[in-house]
């Protein structure tokens, strides 16, 4: 078994992920993929998995599992319908 | 018919603008779909900037609770369908303008008819059923949108189906592609709004709609726009 490498990203977060989340940006401690990324925001903040959204990663939108490196800048966008 | 292009006078001296851009703003036909938070504000300010020809379609009646945002309407307007009271404000206060309304939902059975006969559509809807529809129809019509939605403080903005500098076009269906149930979704009765915010996201949008017809500028094509309120901050993300 590998031992992933860990990395701090600076997250932001919008909408209602913020009120998950508890703040609109905060630095976060991740492993180096999107995919691993994505499990352990969902296990920190379980609400996030009953939820739609998007992640971009330094403003682009990720569409598969990919590389994180460190500093990296993530984006978590859930649809808004107020109009 | 013959423009009063004085009234336009102080636009038509931008640098890029003229009376080219303006002819073309004068000739657009606009769709706006829901004259609500988003819609109230743009109608004034797309009617002001000169667009020819403006459709309004919303089935909902004005309620007291419309009236801190949607600012076309007053307490004498409440139980009142907002695309008739909005179609006769704007007419009223824009005779360039031709308003059409259509006091229904935009459904299934009569998109494709009503989007087909516009140049652009404008998104001020509160729903996805709506807005998958907008989407679906403009991508078979082709037909650019310009996209909003507000949450609390903070809206997005987007403008679908049109090409951006590199020739690729984003749909909703980029962004989210799978259909969010409503009730998965906070919208303003559950969760609020300051009134300003749609103020400021549907003018956003307004001049996401002029930029498209004049030619102007850098549309929001292939990328979403995030604003919020309460930091100032606006975040803008590529979608494809």
């Amino acid at each position: 078994m590998t031992t992933q490498t860990h990395i701090n990203i600076h997250l932001l977060a919008f909408g209602q992920i913020a009120d998950i989340i508890g703040q609109s940006t905060i630095n976060y401690s991740t492993p180096d993929t999107l995919l691993a990324f994505k499990t352990k925001i969902e296990n920190d903040y379980p609400l996030l998995s009953k939820i739609v959204y998007r992640i971009a990663i330094n403003k682009k939108m990720a569409l598969e599992d990919t590389d994180l490196h460190e500093a990296d800048e993530l984006a978590l966008l859930p649809p808004f319908s107020g109009g | 018919m013959a423009m009063n292009w004085k009234r336009y006078e102080r636009q038509i001296i931008l640098p890029n603008f003229g009376l080219v851009q303006q002819e073309k703003l004068a000739k657009a036909k606009i769709l706006v779909v829901g004259a609500g938070g988003l819609g109230c504000p743009a109608l004034l300010y797309l009617a002001a900037a000169g667009i020819g020809e403006i459709g309004i379609i919303d089935f909902d009646t004005v309620a007291e609770s419309n009236l801190h945002r949607q600012i076309l309407y007053n307490a004498k307007d409440i139980g009142s369908n907002k695309a008739m009271v909005a179609g006769e404000k704007i007419a009223l206060a824009y005779p360039d303008c031709v308003v059409k309304t259509y006091p229904k939902k935009l459904s299934i059975q009569n998109a494709t008819e009503i989007i087909s006969s516009y140049q652009l559509i404008f998104d001020g809807c509160d729903n996805f059923e709506t807005r998958y529809l907008i989407d679906e129809v403009c991508k078979q019509q082709n037909i650019p949108w310009i996209y909003a939605s507000v949450s609390r403080f903070e809206g997005q903005v987007s403008v679908f189906n049109l090409p951006d500098a590199n020739g690729i076009k984003a749909y909703y269906t980029h962004l989210f592609a799978d259909k969010p149930s409503n009730e998965s979704v906070l919208n303003c009765a559950e969760s609020g709004v300051l009134g300003v915010i749609p103020g400021i996201i549907g003018n956003m949008q307004a001049l996401e709609a002029i930029k498209v017809i004049a030619q102007l500028g850098q549309p929001l094509a292939n990328e979403l726009l995030t604003y919020n309120g309460l930091s100032n901050q606006i975040y803008k993300t590529k979608i494809l």
